[in-house]
């Protein structure tokens, strides 16, 4: 007696083709058919369960939310050039409606450049209520636990930097940035307090320039300067970290290249 | 004048009502892929930013579901390369568990009754220990329930490549089990 192939079988499984005969006549196959059935019975019953939680399904909209406010801003942008050079091409009949077409971009170039503004602020303010509220900060001398706390209050595990790069680690805390909690945390280095702001948004969205790193493999840091606050950010995974700070720019630097390097006794 | 702002606008508004209904599948795959942890998050949530980045790449009226398991089983090779855990396909012990598997194989003599016994978390367990392509694999094939061609063109091997790895982890995925089930002394699974 010829019994069924593994072949056979997942044909049967996957509904492309039919039992055959010898199945019903077979207490072996019938078996060994049944208890395939029953795993893939109870390997579905086990997933179907399984729901993403709420905290993942509203950081996943939030982030789309901002990829596409950034990108929206991004693109009012070189509209208003293009539109500037075809105002030079009309005529002076067209200037009436040149004036009409140009004015709508513009304003929302100033809009997006008072938003990017907006943002900015809403970082220093952060920095400024972690220097402010020290003692409010959630302190913790093992890096990791930090970066637990702020994992559970915002969903995110944010990159912690090593205890041996020479920064002291003053603590955490959450904030409201564009109506969202996001996490942040403030070291003391030589000239002065730094804090390290975790946030989705990129820089380009914030407004802030780019200087292409030394080496081709560097990334490129991302800077801009508002409110008496310096600040620098580079892309890490899909969050932006922000060193902003009333120090100079080279501090800012050496927070951002502790945060890059890879650390052995950080395994990171 | 506002093309590019409503473009984007309206991209994300597509993307959420296209992609976004997926979550939950998604998030089961990297379930399946990861276990229940926060890599299975992230994996999820850096998914859904890829294919946001790539949406334009979409076609609309397509499978969607199957286009983000593409995504993500991408995302998850580069995370094993980077993590440097990964060979190319994870051929090797897919060819050792099957002939394992083919030595040891006896059919249980009461398997829905058996499997009961098993909890969520060990069922997941089970199926984390195969091979990465084989768990994906029967991740598609039975919870999923994806057909054999939309599974071979989201793991990229052939149809053949499909049946033949689908056997040979749902062997080793009962193995697995019979391991845990010799432990716990359950009756019905003796080889």
């Amino acid at each position: 007696m010829n019994h069924l192939t593994e072949e056979q079988f997942e044909a049967i499984l996957q509904g492309e083709t039919e039992a055959p005969e010898h199945v019903a006549e077979c207490p072996e196959c019938q078996a060994r058919l049944a208890e395939k059935r029953a795993l893939a019975q109870r390997l579905r019953q086990t997933f179907t369960s399984i729901q993403a939680s709420s905290d993942l399904a509203d950081r996943i909209r939030a982030n789309v939310a901002a990829i596409a406010d950034g990108a929206a801003a991004t693109a009012s942008r070189p509209r208003t050039i293009v539109l500037a050079a075809h105002r030079r091409l009309w005529s002076t009949l067209a200037a009436a409606a040149a004036v009409l077409v140009i004015a709508l971009p513009v304003g929302l170039y100033f809009n997006t450049s008072s938003q990017a503004k907006a943002a900015q602020t809403e970082l220093v303010e952060i920095h400024k209520r972690n220097v402010e509220s020290l003692g409010e900060l959630f302190v913790h001398e093992d890096p990791n636990e930090l970066a637990d706390y702020l994992e559970a209050k915002t969903g995110h595990t944010p990159t912690m930097l090593c205890p041996k790069s020479g920064l002291a680690m003053c603590g955490c805390s959450t904030s409201q940035f564009r109506g969202r909690t996001v996490g942040s945390y403030l070291v003391r280095g030589p000239s002065g307090p730094v804090s390290v702001v975790v946030i989705p948004d990129s820089p380009k969205s914030l407004g802030m320039k780019p200087e292409k790193g030394k080496q081709p493999s560097q990334p490129a840091v991302w800077r801009s300067r508002c409110g008496g606050c310096n600040m620098a950010s580079v892309r890490i995974g899909d969050r932006s970290y922000y060193a902003v700070g009333q120090v100079a720019q080279e501090n800012l630097d050496r927070v951002l290249t502790d945060l890059l390097a890879p650390c052995q006794c950080c395994a990171r | 004048m506002t093309d590019g702002i409503d473009g984007h606008l309206d991209k994300a508004k597509r993307f959420e009502q296209t992609a976004l209904p997926n979550l939950d599948h998604v998030y089961r795959a990297a379930v399946a892929l990861c276990g229940r942890s926060n890599e299975a998050d992230d994996l999820t949530q850096t998914t859904f930013m890829k294919a946001l980045e790539r949406f334009d790449t979409f076609e609309p009226g397509t499978n969607c579901k199957a286009w983000l398991f593409q995504i993500l089983r991408n995302l998850w090779i580069d995370q094993l390369r980077r993590k440097k855990v990964a060979g190319s396909a994870v051929p090797l012990d897919e060819v050792l568990v099957a002939q394992e598997a083919e030595v040891q194989e006896t059919v249980w003599s009461d398997a829905e009754d058996l499997l009961e016994n098993f909890s969520d978390d060990q069922v997941i367990a089970a199926l984390r220990q195969l091979p990465d392509d084989q768990r994906l694999t029967l991740f598609l094939v039975d919870v999923e329930q994806l057909s054999q061609q939309e599974v071979a063109e989201i793991t990229g091997v052939a149809v053949g490549t499909v049946k033949s790895r689908t056997s040979r982890a749902r062997r080793e995925f009962k193995n697995r089990l019979t391991s845990y089930a010799k432990d716990m002394g359950f009756k019905g699974c003796q080889r």
